[in-house]
Formats: structure tokens, C-alpha cells, sequence
């Protein structure tokens, strides 16, 4: 597979979401980085295959009355990118928390 | 909580509002095909957060939590500013790709649905592009494609021209070429050719006669060109007078199948062998595209070292190649300087030179005919585009609704645009690929009714250039036909016509009036056309009335030309001639056989011009004018039905020792005797090698047009053949029965009489009339096609305006008709206003070709450019169809009942 150079927020973006922060507020929590910042690094996580984006169950938006959230996986390819990241930054497992339940 | 609380909850619900409503703002942004999601997953972000933020907090205090709540706010709202930088990037890079393909689909799925208005656009464009792009590639080939030299622009053409004798372009005399060469200083190089006779080649099976151009040694270079295999002429060969000849491509692939061994070898040309040492490449067709061969001629020996250069035979060729630097006009003045030295010699009284640009001198006056042909077809395609233009405008009518719906639901106005140009252009590209094909088929039809001697028309093909043109235009055509009504559906108040339903009134005046603007261009441009085509054919008419001099039914020609070193004697000529003449008076349906040098209405004309003056005068100042001199039998006149004036024709008394005579034709003989009888009178004619002699004067004819049927007749000396036996003849049959029918039997008595010289050239005099007017007919034909094309399309456009306009006011008829207005009113109503359309269009059409006398004085013949039948019958002929046009929707109009038309709301 063709390298993707990545930066170091995309970085921490994909290590927020392997670390089990699925959805874009949530990982904005954890890193603390802006929303302006997050998105577009997800979108271009998402294009480069590395996350997969997908609709919750409508029952869980339901009960809550509110619209469904659209959560975020890393792919096997994320996975693989990720480990090369690990290398490239170190700290970078350090800097996210695992979260609740991963 | 009380007060306080209701406070803060409407306070959330603020924020809340906020935050969603920036969300909807950011989504605009973002490309269509994502939207929805994209604003689901925002908002629902949101939603939940605010959920987060709201859940009760046992640890702090009411205070404590009401604080953090707010900041907590705060945060959200800023976090959803980041909206914005998100949907932007995913307009960046997820717009173009998603956006076009989505509005293409949207376009291709809104044609589909009406297929027979995008047929009937697709076909109209189909037919402007295509005759378009057909016009263009020739346009392309013959004019804008360089000339297959290098540095074309560099090389030129040299005449002599005399404005006292009226002489505009002869070729210059071998002395003054000698001259021009030694003293000029702007030329890297000037050489001369001369179409010779035809050479016989021969190989044992076959024999062919072929086109060769003896030319100097420095030809091929002046051009610049490479031959294809071998070499060019050098020097010192053609000093030795070896017998050396270049082929072209052409000739060494028809009877040599392109066989390079031949290099090297002899062929055998005119019973003699010549050694081929060279093959010019295919698209080398110097000085035309019929030459097979060209011999060296050694200009020295033959010319510049003979005790006294002659300089009044006028025949050459020449081409020069202007230095680097120097401009055509540097050329000419240099040329000037030249030619007034020259003048000390008296042949050269009152004679200068003209310069002239070598591809001018190929394109010639085919240029203006391109021109005005690209004109008249980029008005059509113009009608055309009017044509769509209306089309949709109409249609925009019945869109207003559809379009109001979408800016309601929050299509931005540059949106609609978008989607508007975009299905215009989808149009115009389905169009312009029709029309490439249909191009083909047009150029195919251009091609077999062009004249066969149109300069470079072979060379005309559909190249990448013509493609682009192609796909410009298009293009153009588009924003052209899909600006008009798309800025007009786009305008002005959307909401109203989600009111009014689609028949209200308010949009469609508008409409309406745009539409009938376009139809009165339309008329204009299609009477314009018109009366152009008018002029042509009127003048076409006119050319072919003219009054020829002979008969040219039933008379089949041909060139004979028995090998002159063969049949060197003049008797042996004769009898040549005098035992052809036997044999192919026998044949069946042969009445009257005649033989001439000079052969009106033919390119091998080999009619010289030589000075003549009458015996009992001298010569006239500033030298004797010229007259066109040819040899014939006394068949002759007989045979072509050329009428004898006066005198007597030739007869056997007539002969190598008898009084030498001449028969005149009835220009020159008023010339020089004005209205007395010039039988019996002598007449002076210098005859080159032969010299000046007087000949009695024993008949006059009447004047024949020689080159064509638009040039007038030049004074023309006919000696007779028994005493100036030439061995280059062209042979005249007189048939009872279709002359070509005979072509074979002639081709065998030639033979038999003589195996080794091949006939040349069979055909009939009606042919050679006809291609002379070849190029009158090719373009007063196109001229024709086109203006009828514009014609229906303008009666199309009549047509369309006025249904529309009919269906547009259905109401206001059937109010007319429910108060009382009879049917011949309403038809009245709508006749009227197809009426005035067709009176403004003419009327601004009838401005516009009066402005044609500019472009066309060059084409026409005997026509003024306001003549009469055409500014008479064009309007005519364009009122009454438009008026046809309108009746159809007016005959509609009439049926209207006034009940249903009210109910319509």
C-alpha cells in the first residue's frame, strides 16, 4: 500500500479513534484539539481508508429523541498505518487515554 | 427555579437554535450528494452534547452547575463554528467531480424525459455544426494549413505585367528572368519552370502519356524539398545535357509499384531512355498535382549564351525565395528598380513586375468564395442557435414553475445557472458530435461537387484542428443559445410564478417579446442569406447565357500529338493528320472532323499570344498589342459551328506554297479596321522564330470565349495548319450521336495509325464548358443549400414563436371569443402579429444585404448587387412563409373554446 503522509493531529485523530473514541465530539474531547481541525482530518482519514464511518442503530438515537450519530472504526489499514505512526511519534499512545469500555 | 429557570430554558433552547441554524448555513457548502448526511451527523453531535451538558450532576451545586451548563454552551457553539472549516474542506475537495456528474445526470435525466424537443435541438445543431464544421475543414485545408514548403510565407511568384497592352500576369522571357537573377538583391534563390507537352512513357506492355515540367536546376531547392529517394538535378549533369529525369510519388507507384531499385535505371520517354535519379515526395505536386515528371533545363545554353537573349516570348514560371529579412515589399521595389533598367531594351516598354505571395498565387480567387461560403454558413449556424435559443425559452416558460419549486426548497440561484448552462451545454456536445458526423457526410458531398481543379482540395481532411473548431464551437453555441434563456429564467421573481400557474402572463410577455426579437434576426439573417444565394445564382444564369461562339453539343475532343523528332517534316505531319482526319471521318456518326492548336475552355490552351499590326501601318508606339495566334484545319470552324462572318473559310488552296492567309475573329478585326471589311487587307504578325510576315486577311469568325464564359473574348489569328503544320493538335469530332460513345473507336483508329502515340485526354467540349464553370456552380449551389437551410429554420422559428405565443394567451382568447370576437378576428389577432415579425425581419434584412455588394462584387457576373428579381422575390417568398407559418397556430387560435380556456386556472 502506498504510504500516506500523515500529520501529527491526523496522527493523534486515528489514535483517538483506535483507542475506542468513536465519534467526532468525543475524540474533539479527548485531544483537545478545535472541531475545524478534527473533521477535516477524519474526512481525510476516511478517504484514505484508514477509518470507516457508520450510522448507530436508530433505537439508540430514538430513545435518546435525537438523530443518529455517525460513529468511526479504524480499518486494517488504519491499523497498519498506525503502527508505523507509533514509530514516527513517539508518545503518541501516551497522549490519548484508552477510553470507557475499550 | 420559577422565573429564573423558564428564563434559562428559552436561553438553551436559544443557544441550541444557534448552533443548528450555523450547521444549515456550513451545509450549504457542502457538495449536495453529501449534504444530508453531513448535517445529520452535525446536528446529531450537537443534539447529544446538549443532552451531555443537561444531565443532572449530583456533585455540584445548583450554582456550580448552572455556571458550568453555560460554559458548557459556550464551548458547544464554538465547536460548531468548526462547521464551517469542515464543510468548506469537503467543498474543496469533494466538490467539482460529485457537483458536475450530479447536474450532468440531472440534465441528461430532464432531456430524456421531453425526447422530442432534444431531438429536434440536437437534429437543428446537428446541421449548423455540421455544415459549419464541413465549411471550416475546407476553409482549413486550402487557406489556414501552410503550404507544404518549408517557410511557405518566404516564397513568391514573379510576373510581368504591362498596363498598357491590359496584360496582367505573363510569365516573364528567359532574357528578363536571366536579368532578374543576376541583379536582384532580395531573392536567396529564383527558379523557372515550364509545363511542357506531355511525354510518352513506354514500356514494353504499355505506353502513358505524362505531365512534365521542365524546370531550372535550382527548382527543387527554391521550394526547398527533399526528394522522397535519390536526389534533385545537379549542375553539372544538366550542363552535359544527360538525360536525367525526377519522378513524383505518384507516377513511381502507379507504373513502377513504388520500386526503389528503379533509382539509377533508364525509363524509356518519348523513345528515349532517361535515367531516373530521383522521387519526389507524394504531397510535392509542383507546379500541379498531374505532373509525373520533371526534366532538367539547361537555362544557360539554352538561353543566356545565344548570340541575342530573346525577351519578348513570354512563357516562364518563376518562383523566388525572399531572403531572410526582406518583406514582399522590399522584394517589389528591388523588382521595379530591375524591371526600369530593363526597359532599355524596346520589348520591355511600358512592362513591370509584380510580386505576389505564392500561396496567393495557389488559393487564388478561391479565397473570397471560402470566405463568403464561411460567412454564410456561420449565419446559419447563428439562425440555428436563435433557433434553440427560442426552443428553450419556450420551454423556460413551462421551467419557471419547476425552477421556483427548487429555489423554494434552497437551490441558490448560481445553482440553477449551473444546472441551466450545464443541460445547454450537454445539448450543444450531443450536437456537435452529430454534427462531426454529418460533417463527414458534408464534406463528402462538397468534395465530389468541387471543382477537380480546386486548388489543395486534396489536402482536405477533418484534422485536429477542425475537431477543435468543432468542439469551440460548440461550445460557444451553448453559451450563445443557453444564456439568453437561462439569465431570463433565473430572473426577477421566482415565488411569482409559484402563484400564478404555468400559462400566467406575467413571465411570458417577456418571453415573448425576447422570442420574437430572436425570430426577426432570424428572417434577417435567413433574407440575407438569400439574397446572397440570389445574386450568385442570377449571376450563374447569366454566365451560362453567354453567348459562346460555337456549338458545343456533340463534339468530342481530344489531344493528338505524334512525337515531333518522328515526324519532323511538315509533310509528314500532314499527311499524319490528313490520314487521321480520313479515318475518323469514316466512323459511324462521325459528320465533320476539324483539328485546332488552341482549344477554347481548355488548360492546355496552347494558344501563344504574339503582337500583331496592320501591314499598311507601322508598328504602333510603345510596341504592337498581342492577339492569341493557333493553327487549325479548315474542319475546323465547321466542326465547332463557329460562325464565318466574312471571307472564306480555309481551303485545300491553301498550302505550303501558296500566299500565306489568316482568318481573324471579329474583336480584332474591329480593332484595326473598326467597321470596314478587313478581307483582302494584310495583316503583320511577328511569329517568334518564324518572324514577322504579313498574311493576307481571308476571312472573319466570331468571337469565341476561349478561357472561360465569364472573360471576355480576346482578339484571336487562326493560321491554316497546311501552312504552319504544328504536330501538337487537338482533334474535334462532330457526332450525330452522344460524342463519348465514340471515345473507344477513335482511341483504336489513332492506334493502329500510329502504335507508339497514345491518345491524350478524350472528352467532350460539353465537359470542358462545364468545368469551367465549375466554380461558379459549386458555390452558387452551396450558396443555394445553405439559404434554403436558413429559410426552414427560420420558418421553424416563425412557427415556434407563434404557437407559443398562442398557447401563452389561450386565456386571453377564449375571454375574446366569450365576449363576443369572431373567429376570423382571433385568426386576424395572431396573423397580424406573424405580420409584423416577418415585416420587421425583412425589413432589417433587406438593411443587411444591401452591405453583401462588399463581399460578393468579386463573385458576380453581369449582376448588380441590387438587382431587382432577388430584393423583389426574396421578400416575397420570406413573408409569405412566415405568414404560412403563423397560420397553423393561428387556425389553433381559432378553435379555442372560451369555456374550457377559462376554466384552465
Amino acid at each position: 500500500m502506498a504510504k500516506t503522509f500523515l500529520t501529527y493531529t491526523s496522527a493523534l485523530v486515528l489514535e483517538a479513534i483506535a483507542s475506542g473514541y468513536k465519534y467526532g465530539f468525543d475524540v474533539m474531547d479527548v485531544t483537545g484539539l478545535p472541531s475545524g481541525t478534527v473533521y477535516p482530518a477524519m474526512r481525510k482519514l476516511e478517504r484514505n481508508g484508514f477509518v470507516r464511518s457508520k450510522w448507530e442503530q436508530e433505537k439508540a438515537a430514538w430513545r435518546n429523541q435525537r438523530p443518529a450519530r455517525r460513529y468511526y472504526t479504524v480499518t486494517a489499514s488504519g491499523a497498519e498505518a498506525l503502527a508505523d505512526l507509533r514509530k514516527r511519534f513517539h508518545g503518541l499512545q501516551r497522549a490519548v487515554a484508552p477510553a470507557e469500555g475499550s | 427555579m420559577g422565573c429564573s429557570g423558564r428564563l434559562h430554558r428559552r436561553r438553551e433552547a436559544e443557544v441550541i437554535l444557534r448552533c443548528l441554524q450555523l450547521i444549515r448555513f456550513a451545509a450549504f457548502f457542502v457538495p449536495s450528494p453529501l449534504r444530508d448526511d453531513w448535517q445529520q451527523e452535525w446536528e446529531a453531535e450537537v443534539l447529544h452534547s446538549y443532552d451531555e451538558l443537561r444531565r443532572p450532576h449530583p456533585a455540584l451545586s445548583q450554582r456550580e452547575r448552572e455556571r458550568s451548563i453555560r460554559y458548557a454552551e459556550v464551548a458547544l457553539f464554538i465547536r460548531c463554528l468548526g462547521s464551517l472549516p469542515d464543510a468548506l474542506w469537503l467543498c474543496r475537495h469533494e466538490w467539482r467531480a460529485d457537483m458536475l456528474i450530479q447536474d450532468v445526470r440531472y440534465s441528461i435525466r430532464g432531456l430524456i424525459r421531453r425526447p422530442a424537443f432534444t431531438v429536434a435541438i440536437v437534429f437543428i445543431l446537428a446541421l449548423g455544426i455540421g455544415a459549419n464544421t464541413a465549411v471550416f475543414s475546407v476553409v482549413n485545408g486550402v487557406l489556414l494549413r501552410p503550404l507544404p514548403f518549408p517557410e511557405p510565407d518566404r516564397l513568391v511568384m514573379i510576373w510581368d505585367v504591362s498596363p498598357d497592352l491590359s496584360r496582367q500576369k505573363d510569365g516573364p522571357s528567359p532574357g528578363n528572368m536571366i536579368d532578374w537573377r543576376s541583379q536582384n538583391t532580395v531573392f536567396d534563390g529564383a527558379a523557372a519552370w515550364y509545363a511542357t507537352q506531355p511525354k510518352t512513357w513506354r514500356d514494353n506492355n504499355d505506353a502513358e502519356k505524362v505531365q512534365a515540367a521542365q524546370v531550372t536546376t535550382d527548382f527543387f531547392s527554391v521550394f526547398g524539398r527533399m526528394p522522397h529517394l535519390g536526389r534533385t538535378f545537379e549542375a553539372a549533369e544538366v550542363e552535359r545535357q544527360d538525360r536525367v529525369v525526377v519522378l513524383s510519388y505518384a507516377f513511381w507507384q502507379r507504373r513502377f509499384n513504388g520500386d526503389s531499385a528503379l533509382l539509377g535505371r533508364n525509363i524509356l520517354l518519348d523513345e528515349t531512355p532517361h535515367q531516373v535519379v530521383g522521387i519526389m515526395p507524394s504531397d510535392f505536386a509542383m507546379p500541379n498535382k498531374d505532373v509525373g515528371i520533371w526534366v532538367p533545363w539547361d537555362f544557360k545554353k539554352g538561353y543566356a549564351q545565344l548570340p541575342v537573349v530573346p525577351r519578348d516570348y513570354r512563357f516562364l514560371r518563376v518562383v523566388a525565395r525572399l531572403k531572410a529579412d526582406v518583406t514582399i515589399q522590399q522584394a517589389q521595389q528591388n523588382m521595379d528598380a530591375i524591371s526600369a533598367g530593363l526597359e532599355q531594351y524596346p520589348v520591355n516598354k511600358g512592362w513591370r513586375t509584380r510580386v505576389i505571395p505564392l500561396a496567393d498565387e495557389i488559393v487564388g480567387d478561391l479565397r473570397a468564395v471560402l470566405l463568403v461560403l464561411f460567412g454564410a454558413v456561420s449565419c446559419v449556424l447563428l439562425i440555428a442557435c436563435t433557433n434553440i435559443s427560442n426552443l428553450l425559452l419556450t420551454k423556460a416558460a413551462g421551467r419557471s414553475r419547476e425552477l421556483a419549486v427548487r429555489a423554494a426548497i434552497g437551490a441558490s440561484r448560481f445553482r440553477m445557472v449551473r444546472q441551466l448552462l450545464t443541460e445547454s451545454l450537454i445539448l450543444s456536445l450531443a450536437g456537435g458530435a452529430a454534427g462531426l458526423t454529418s460533417a463527414f457526410l458534408g464534406l463528402r458531398v462538397l468534395m465530389s461537387i468541387a471543382p477537380p481543379d480546386l486548388p489543395r482540395f486534396d489536402e482536405v481532411t477533418i484534422d485536429a484542428n477542425v475537431l477543435a473548431f468543432t468542439l469551440l464551437i460548440s461550445i460557444l453555441t451553448a453559451l450563445f443559445f443557453g444564456f439568453l434563456p437561462t439569465l431570463h429564467a433565473t430572473r426577477g421573481d421566482l415565488s411569482g410564478s409559484l402563484k400564478t400557474n404555468s400559462s400566467g402572463t406575467g413571465v411570458g410577455r417577456v418571453q415573448r417579446r425576447f422570442g420574437k426579437a430572436l425570430v426577426i434576426f432570424e428572417i434577417a439573417a435567413a433574407f440575407t442569406l438569400m439574397a446572397g444565394a440570389g445574386l450568385l445564382l442570377r449571376s450563374f444564369l447569366n454566365i451560362i447565357q453567354v453567348p459562346k461562339g460555337f456549338d458545343s453539343d456533340n463534339v468530342l475532343v481530344m489531344r493528338v500529338f505524334p512525337d515531333a523528332r518522328v515526324y519532323r517534316s511538315g509533310e509528314q505531319r500532314l499527311t499524319y493528320f490528313g490520314t487521321l482526319k480520313d479515318r475518323l471521318r469514316a466512323l459511324p456518326s462521325v459528320q465533320t472532323v476539324g483539328a485546332t492548336t488552341g482549344l477554347p475552355m481548355n488548360q492546355y490552351n496552347n494558344a501563344p499570344n504574339r503582337p500583331y499590326w496592320r501591314a499598311d501601318l507601322p508598328v504602333p508606339e510603345g510596341g504592337a498589342p498581342e492577339g492569341q495566334l493557333s493553327m487549325v484545319t479548315p474542319g475546323y470552324f465547321e466542326t465547332m459551328r463557329i460562325r464565318m462572318l466574312s471571307g472564306r473559310n480555309f481551303d485545300s488552296s491553301d498550302h505550303a506554297n501558296s500566299q500565306m492567309v489568316v482568318i481573324i475573329n471579329s474583336t480584332l478585326a474591329r480593332k484595326l479596321w473598326r467597321d470596314a471589311n478587313p478581307v483582302g487587307s494584310s495583316l503583320m504578325i511577328d511569329y517568334a522564330a518564324r518572324g514577322k510576315y504579313p498574311y493576307l486577311v481571308v476571312g472573319v469568325v466570331d468571337d469565341v470565349r476561349g478561357e472561360a464564359l465569364r472573360v471576355a473574348p480576346e482578339p484571336e489569328m487562326f493560321l491554316a495548319h497546311a501552312q504552319v503544320p504544328y504536330a501538337t493538335m487537338n482533334m474535334v469530332l462532330r457526332t450525330e450521336r452522344d460524342p463519348m460513345s465514340l471515345a473507344n473507336a477513335v482511341r483504336r483508329v489513332i492506334l493502329e495509325l500510329d502504335p507508339t502515340q497514345p491518345v491524350y485526354s478524350i472528352t467532350t467540349m460539353n465537359d470542358l464548358v462545364s468545368g469551367t464553370l465549375a466554380r461558379e456552380r459549386f458555390s452558387s449551389v452551396l450558396l443555394a443549400v445553405l439559404a434554403g437551410l436558413a429559410a426552414v429554420l427560420a420558418t421553424f422559428g416563425t412557427y415556434s414563436v407563434m404557437a407559443f405565443f398562442v398557447s401563452n394567451r389561450t386565456r386571453e382568447i377564449g375571454l375574446r371569443v366569450a365576449l363576443g370576437a369572431e373567429t376570423h378576428d382571433v385568426r386576424a389577432l395572431v396573423l397580424r402579429q406573424g405580420a409584423a415579425i416577418a415585416a420587421c425581419g425583412v425589413g432589417l434584412g433587406f438593411i443587411c444585404s444591401l452591405g453583401l455588394s462588399w463581399p460578393m462584387s468579386t463573385l458576380l457576373f453581369g449582376v448588380s448587387t441590387v438587382e431587382p428579381v432577388v430584393f423583389v422575390g426574396v421578400p416575397i417568398l420570406l413573408a409569405s412563409t412566415a405568414l404560412l407559418a403563423s397560420y397553423i397556430p393561428a387556425r389553433r387560435a381559432m378553435r379555442v373554446d372560451p369555456i374550457e380556456a377559462l376554466r384552465q386556472d
